[in-house]
């Protein structure tokens, strides 16, 4: 479907209709509205990846900005090959260890993204966020379940890839994919 | 179909996005693949869970503003290197016409080759511009000269 709105003049282009390689080409050549088109596209995901990590809303918003503004810098580095929200998280989690850095919170142990193994730790605002879609399939997931389904339904990443940004072994990352997929088969038959 | 079996056929439909023949032969046999996959289909159809958290103008704005910054030091950076360019460019030449007029007051028969000397090596910067010509006259370039270490011997 890409290039359905070439043809027209730029001021009428609807980017919604896009699809993010042709975005990404677009946002190499500088056209900024492409590139909003991708924060918009992946915002939420970005979001509920950071706030998997136990980040409070207001400041996953922060490194949400500074992640998507470093990955326009380095759109050029982008290899359409690979994953786009892949390496956005990568870009994001990197912004986010920077930060702890900077506070001098970095834990070296590496256990600070094993986010597939946490008990219940949804933030505040995450619970609000479900709360509000009760009657939603996906009311009640945790922000690192909601990745989990994106990344391997949505962008069908391997769980390989799926394990580095979240964390964990693949092995557990597919277990807990599977568990989730009957959690949710059994609030769709219900 | 064992468990495990029943997740690689429901892997493979994600994977390749597509329901396969074998797989849809499965499903009729298999009613919990079935409802896994009527599952995918309605996630698919009703959007991903993370696309309910959406940025806010005042979000949007202020990317925009950093991506008009960025952009401008893009082009920026562009502009000081094609200034520097441009300099070295001019101090290449200046030095060869220098160089060249140099050498015709010593040697007054060399006058019409140092003008087409000089022409030549206009004409090449035009087309390329950061690199001197391989053929050109090495002369032509201003060249130090250290003492000999055997100056202080003799
Ligand atoms: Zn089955």
């Amino acid at each position: 479907m890409s290039g359905t709105g070439f043809g027209r003049p730029p001021l009428t282009r609807n980017y919604e209709s896009f699809e993010s390689n042709d975005l990404i080409e677009m946002a190499r050549k500088g056209q900024k509205q492409a590139f909003s088109m991708l924060v918009k596209r992946h915002y939420g995901t970005v979001m509920y990846y950071l706030m998997g990590f136990g980040i409070k809303k207001s400041d996953a918003e922060d490194i949400t900005q500074e992640a998507f503004i470093n990955a326009f810098r380095k759109i050029d580095q982008f290899k359409t090959s690979g994953s786009f929200v892949g390496w956005l998280l990568r870009i994001a989690r990197n912004q986010h260890i920077d930060k702890l850095r900077k506070e001098k919170k970095f834990d070296t142990s590496g256990n600070e993204f094993d986010l597939l193994n946490l008990p219940d730790d949804r933030t505040p605002e995450a619970q609000v966020v479900s709360d509000a879609v009760v009657d939603d399939l996906y009311a009640g997931l945790k922000p690192q379940e909601r990745v989990l389904i994106e990344l391997r339904v949505f962008q069908q990443m391997p769980f390989s890839e799926i394990a580095e940004h979240l964390g964990s072994s693949e092995g557990n990352a597919r277990l807990v994919f599977h568990r989730l997929i009957v959690r949710l088969r059994k609030k769709f038959r219900s | 179909m064992t468990d495990k079996e029943c997740k690689k056929i429901i892997d493979r439909a994600i994977e390749d996005n597509k329901v396969d023949a074998a797989t849809e032969a499965h499903a009729r046999t298999c009613p919990k693949c079935a409802s896994t996959l009527a599952l995918l289909a309605l996630l698919k159809t009703s959007g991903s869970p993370t696309s309910d958290l959406k940025p806010s103008a005042a979000f949007l704005a202020s990317i925009e503003s950093s991506l008009t910054v960025t952009a401008a030091a893009t082009s920026l950076k562009a502009k000081l290197l094609a200034a520097v360019v441009g300099a070295a460019l001019t101090a290449t030449i200046a030095l060869t016409i220098f160089s060249h007029s140099s050498k015709s007051e010593t040697q007054p028969g060399k006058t019409s080759e140092t003008t087409s000397l000089t022409s030549s090596t206009e004409a090449t910067s035009a087309s390329n511009p950061a690199k001197p010509e391989a053929g050109a006259d090495a002369t032509a370039f201003p060249q130090l000269k250290f003492p000999s270490p055997t100056d202080e011997i003799k």
